[in-house]
Order: structure tokens, then C-alpha cells, then sequence
């Protein structure tokens, strides 16, 4: 019950301060969900990184200079020290032999280092007034008030304002930067402007999650949504709702836990969407890749058996006798747990009848395993006789189609072979009836 | 042999490209006619792809200037159109083949305006042209090589050019997407246009190109493909790079020299 009343006082939103922290991590969530798409095709997701731990030297010189905490001024510092890292990176990357992981990974330590120097050197100032400084390494979304939601809510607009405009130009510069260039954009200008709506999303973000967690906020939400579509407009706008939604759900959580960091728990949640997405996506999820192989390992287990029933009853000349286990496992080498199981699935399509523990073709049945015979033996006759492989060495490869042949490609393969009445090891090559082959 | 032509489509004067101070191409200098299907032919690290990128203003020149019907790039872009190389981009990027195609309408519209219907139009017509209709929805990254390859030659008739530069459009594709390429350009050329491709099988380039520049990092000819197709001019573009030019370059690499004094 706790918890109930937990989830109706936070989302009722009645209380003031909570009203901000929700709105507040919501519009941050999105907005740099949204930014950070453009981040994450672009392969930079660490250029997000940079600019986070050096935006920190910029505020603390704010602070130095203008002696105040007032977010609009400390933002300057910032975007002025984030843009400036993000031109380094460029630069070094562009005129030296330094790759762009090495520069990355050079500019965000020395930024970040000045920026710990500054703010230690701050701290130890004896200036009052710097309480509340040190925030911006870790974030502290819970003491957002009305006019950082302002701030955030100018901010977002801007930022999603500028995507929607220029949505056509950063895809290009995205995908095919060179092209961009032979069709007349300045390339360099959308470069600018991107990098510039980055370094302001990063620097309205950090207040609340803090610079280390920052690039989370940026690439997260991208990186979860391409699982889930394969279209760029979908994608921002999934990555936009999963951005806010963590951070509602990240600001609830260290609600109801007072003790409980905002910044980490929004942090958790998107990390717990992106796991999730990896996991459960339709097309390229991990879990219907196993659900596919294990589709797939029934399907060779039913086909083997029914094969195996055909096959028996093709020796003894009688198709719809009763076998036992006994006799199938002598054959095929499966635990019999399994060829129960293949047996039991065989059953409910109406392809063999349990007659006194004793298993039985149907009709149906004959016809299905007639068929995955005949796909066989046709497939290791394409092999001989199109590819010129070895009688002998066609067995193995044609034991994996049989399985996989579609409907249409067994005609095809019918019809290109000319209805053969033997395969390379003289077995008949079993059809449906003889009207078949006239046809 | 260097044929000059009047009246030339394109015409390169005296160009130099260097990669961190190292020139890849010398002095090069030549002018195309209009109309033709020109292939620029020479062996790996020629400057081939080089040569067409300097053209098409995405890498500096060191000296030189060049011209596109008698005027600038900047002027003229609208009639010129560019086919990148395939491996140049990634194609696991979220997109459709129609998406792409439509990419090539964003230049004559200028980029703020929305796409029309017209502009759709354009953009299934040229998927027709080279057998992609069906395609025009598929996810580019479930495209094979040759699809891909004929994404962006769609893209390229959407921009309703008069003049294309292609980089190595017969790279990776099978004989069957080659020869349907060979037919498109060939259509296209009867309708006026003038393409540059950048080649490097030699046994086709014969078949294929009215012009041929044989490149290596300097110019060795240009000409109409019968005059320049000796066996003299191939050995000298393909019995491998000057000595003496390639150690200057070497040592202006090493010094960090420029290659003109201002």
C-alpha cells in the first residue's frame, strides 16, 4: 500500500516541487534523447562524453568571474567550454596524426582535470556563495525549482525547434556527408549547429544527472530505439519518449527513496529500456533470435521423424505399420524424451496416431514425409549435377535443406531437374502421384 | 597525348592535390567535351577518386583552378551531380532506398521546403530507370551491393543533372548489375549527358568510354578512347609511378613543404 500511495502522491503531481522535478527531468530526458540521435548516427556518441566532463572548467570559471550562481550565467561558461572541447577534438584529429578516440580521450581528461582544479580551488575560496557548486559532478535533480524548469523548458524548445527545422539537413550530413557537400550545404555550418544544440543539451543536463552520466542521457534513448525501427523519424520519437519516460520514472524512484540520487536512478531506467530493447525487439532482439532457433530445432526434430517413418515404411514396403521407441531410436539416435516430444507435436498436426503405445503414419504423414524425402533426394541431385559435387559428399548438405525448402523453390527445383526418377545414389525419388510428373 | 577540346564541359587546369603536403596529383590538366562517356583509368592510388573529389570541391587544391561550363562549382551545382563511392557510407543507417533516392531532389529545391509531389514522382521514375521500383520501401541495410549501388545511381537521376561524376560505379557488382549500368549510362548519353566514371578494369574500359584520361598521379593522356587506348600510353600508366616524382613527394611530405610557393 505504501507504495500505491507512493505512486498516486508523486504522478498526481499536486505537490509543488515535485510538479518541477517531473517536468523538469522529463523535458531533459527528451530533448537530449532527441539530440542525441543525431549524435549517435553520426558515431560520436563520445563526443557527448567530452563535452560533459568539460563543460565542468567553464562553469567553475563562471563562477569565478561573475561570483554568482545564476543558471543563465553559469550556462555561458559552459556552452563556451563545451564548444571549445568539441573544436579541439576536430582540430586535433584534422591536423595530426592523433586518431579521433586518442584526441577524444585527451581533451576530456585535460578539460575535466582544469574543471576539478577549478572547482577544488573554489571550495577552499572561502566564498559562500559556492554551495551547491559541486552538483554539477553528480547532479541533483531533486533540488530543481521553478526557474531551472523555466530555464529547461526555453531550452528544450530551442533544441527541438532546431531538429524539427533543420531535421532534413542534419540526416544528410548524417548519412552522406560528401554528397551534402556536392549538393551546395554547408556542411560545416549544420556541423556547427549540431554541435552547438549538443553542447546546450549537455549543459542544461548535467545540473541534474551530472557530468559523468551525461552521455548516458545523450546516447541511451538512440541506442535503445534503433532496435525497435528501422525508420529516423520513428526512431527520434521513440528515443524522445523513452529519454522521458526514464526520467519521470528516474525522479519518482529517488522520490519515493529520499536518499536515492535522481541523476543514477534515471540513469538505471534507461539502461534497464536499453537492455530490455536489446532483449525483446521484434526483428533483432536476442530473445526472437532464440525463439527462431528453437523454431528451428523443432522443425528439424519433426522432420527427421516423419522422414524416419517414411523411411522405414519405403524399406518394408508397408507405410502404416505400428512401430515402437524402441524401434525409432535404433535408428535415430535421439533421447527418447525428445522423440516423444517430436512424436507428440507430429500427433496434434494429425500426422501419426498413438495405437497401443505404438506409433503410427497417417495418410497425412506419409505425404510429409514423402515430401521431405523427395526434397532431399532432388537437392543432393541439384548438387551432383549443378555444382558437380561428389555423390558422396552430397548427404550432409542436403540432410539441412530439406528442412528449409519452401513450397516454390521445391517446384523450381522440379521443374529444373526435370522430375529425375532416381538421385545420385539410385534411390527412387518418391512425388505425390504419377500426374505429377506428367504434368 | 593530351587533346584539348573548345567549348569543353570541364575543363581542369594545372591541378595539384596533396594529402598532408604529399602531392597525389601533379599539374594535371585537361578539358572534356560535352556529351561524351569518359572514363578516368589508371592502377590503385592513382588519384582516381581523387581527381573527380577535387572536382567536386570535397578535397583542396593545391594549385590550379577549375572550371564547369566555363563558370565555378558554386554556379552550376544544380547541373552537376555527384555518385559517391558505396563503401563511403554506412548502410545500416535508418533509411528506405526511397528515402535516399529522394536526397537527390534536396538540391534543386533548396532544403527547407517540403518534399512535393512532383519531387516523388521524380524520384520513382529514376528507381525505374534502374530496376529498383520494387525495392522503394526495403531497409537500405537489407540492400545487396549491387542494389546499393544502384540506390545511388537513382539518387543521382533524381537531381536531373546534365553532368555526373561517379566513383567507381561498377565496384563489387556482378556482371548482370554492370551491364544494366553500361545501358543506363549509355541511355543517359544519348540524352545529352555527360559522365565521368572512374574505372580501373581495363579490359572493358575499351568497350565502354568514348573519352579516356589515363591517370597516374600525373596525367598520361586524354583523348578519345581508340587514340589513347596504345599500348605505349597503358605501360606508362601502368609500369608504375615515376621514381623521382614520387621520392619529391616523399620528401615534401617530410618537410611539410607546399606544393606552390604561395
Amino acid at each position: 500500500m505504501w507504495l500505491f500511495e507512493q505512486i498516486v502522491e508523486f504522478f498526481s503531481f499536486q505537490d509543488v516541487n515535485i510538479r518541477y522535478v517531473a517536468l523538469g527531468t522529463l523535458l531533459l530526458g527528451a530533448s537530449s534523447a532527441i539530440v542525441g540521435c543525431f549524435t549517435f548516427l553520426r558515431k560520436k556518441a563520445l563526443v557527448g562524453d567530452t563535452i560533459a566532463h568539460s563543460i565542468l572548467p567553464g562553469i567553475c570559471l563562471s563562477f569565478i568571474v561573475f561570483k554568482t550562481k545564476d543558471p543563465l550565467m553559469l550556462l555561458l561558461g559552459a556552452m563556451l567550454s563545451g564548444w571549445l572541447s568539441v573544436y579541439v577534438v576536430d582540430y586535433i584529429s584534422a591536423n595530426s596524426k592523433i586518431k579521433p578516440d586518442t584526441a577524444i580521450g585527451l581533451t576530456l581528461s585535460v578539460f575535466f582535470g582544469i574543471g576539478i582544479l577549478l572547482l577544488t580551488h573554489i571550495q577552499h575560496s572561502g566564498n559562500s556563495a559556492q554551495a551547491g557548486l559541486d552538483k554539477f559532478l553528480f547532479g541533483k535533480a531533486a533540488s530543481l525549482v521553478q526557474n531551472d524548469v523555466i530555464t529547461f523548458g526555453i531550452v528544450s524548445v530551442i533544441l527541438i525547434g532546431t531538429i524539427i527545422l533543420f531535421f532534413k539537413q542534419f540526416s544528410l550530413i548524417s548519412f552522406d556527408v560528401h554528397f551534402a557537400k556536392t549538393i551546395g550545404l554547408s556542411v560545416r555550418t549544420f556541423e556547427v549547429i549540431l554541435s552547438t544544440i549538443t553542447v546546450l543539451a549537455v549543459a542544461i543536463g548535467i545540473q541534474t544527472v551530472g557530468v559523468v552520466l551525461m552521455a548516458a542521457m545523450l546516447i541511451t534513448p538512440a541506442a535503445a530505439a534503433r532496435f525497435w525501427t528501422d525508420k529516423l523519424k520513428v526512431m527520434v520519437i521513440i528515443a524522445a519518449i523513452i529519454g522521458g519516460i526514464s526520467g519521470i520514472f528516474g525522479a519518482f524512484i529517488s522520490y519515493t527513496a529520499p536518499s536515492m540520487p535522481t541523476g543514477p536512478w534515471i540513469v538505471a531506467v534507461l539502461s534497464f529500456i536499453a537492455i530490455g530493447s536489446m532483449l525483446v525487439a521484434p526483428k533483432n532482439g536476442a530473445i526472437s533470435k532464440i525463439r527462431k532457433q528453437n523454431k528451428n530445432q523443432r522443425k528439424i526434430l519433426e522432420d527427421n521423424i516423419i522422414k524416419l517413418l517414411y523411411k522405414l515404411g519405403e524399406k518394408e514396403n508397408e507405410f502404416f505399420k505400428n512401430r515402437s521407441i524402441r524401434t525409432l531410436k535404433n535408428y535415430r539416435e535421439y533421447p527418447e524424451k525428445k522423440l516423444l516430444k517430436g512424436l507428440n507435436i507430429l500427433k496434434k498436426k494429425n500426422q501419426v496416431v498413438l495405437v497401443n503405445d505404438l506409433w503410427v503414419l497417417t495418410e497425412e504423414g506419409k505425404k510429409a514425409g514423402m515430401r521431405i524425402v523427395r526434397i532431399h533426394r532432388l537437392w543432393e541431385l541439384y548438387l551432383t549435377t549443378y555444382l558437380r559435387i561428389a555423390p558422396d559428399h552430397v548427404h550432409e548438405d542436403a540432410e539441412t535443406i530439406e528442412h528449409i525448402i519452401t513450397p516454390e523453390m521445391e517446384s523450381k527445383l522440379e521443374h529444373l531437374l526435370d522430375y529425375p526418377e532416381k538421385d545420385p545414389h539410385s534411390a527412387n525419388i518418391p512425388y505425390k502421384n504419377e500426374k505429377d510428373i506428367n504434368e | 597525348m593530351n587533346i584539348q577540346v573548345d567549348n569543353p564541359v570541364l575543363e581542369v587546369h594545372d591541378l595539384t592535390v596533396s594529402y598532408d603536403k604529399k602531392p597525389v596529383l601533379w599539374d594535371v590538366d585537361f578539358t572534356i567535351p560535352y556529351g561524351n562517356l569518359v572514363g578516368i583509368i589508371g592502377p590503385n592510388g592513382a588519384g582516381k577518386s581523387t581527381l573527380i573529389k577535387a572536382i567536386m570541391g570535397l578535397v583542396p587544391k593545391g594549385s590550379g583552378y577549375i572550371k564547369l561550363y566555363d563558370d565555378t562549382l558554386d554556379s552550376v551545382r544544380h547541373k552537376v551531380s555527384y555518385v559517391p563511392q558505396r563503401e563511403s557510407v554506412d548502410w545500416d543507417f535508418p533509411a528506405s532506398v526511397l528515402d535516399v533516392v529522394l536526397m537527390g531532389r534536396y538540391g534543386k529545391n533548396g532544403l527547407l521546403k517540403r518534399i512535393s509531389k512532383k519531387d516523388k514522382e521524380i524520384a520513382y521514375e529514376s528507381l525505374k530507370r534502374v530496376n529498383m521500383l520494387d525495392f522503394a520501401s526495403r531497409q537500405i541495410s537489407q540492400l545487396s551491393g549491387g542494389q546499393q549501388q544502384r540506390t545511388f545511381l537513382a539518387r543521382a537521376l533524381a537531381q536531373e543533372a546534365d553532368l555526373y561524376l561517379m566513383d567507381e560505379p561498377f565496384a563489387g557488382v556482378d556482371a548482370a548489375t554492370e551491364r544494366s549500368i553500361v545501358d543506363l549510362l549509355l541511355e543517359m548519353r544519348k540524352e545529352g549527358k555527360t559522365i565521368i566514371v572512374v574505372h580501373h578494369d581495363l579490359q572493358s574500359a575499351i568497350d565502354y568510354f568514348d573519352w579516356t584520361l589515363l591517370l597516374n598521379t600525373r596525367l598520361v593522356a586524354s583523348g578519345p578512347t581508340e587514340k589513347v587506348f596504345t599500348t605505349e600510353l597503358l605501360q606508362e600508366t601502368y609500369g608504375g609511378k615515376l621514381t623521382l616524382l614520387s621520392k619529391i613527394g616523399d620528401l615534401m611530405k617530410e618537410k611539410q613543404f607546399p606544393a606552390r610557393e604561395k
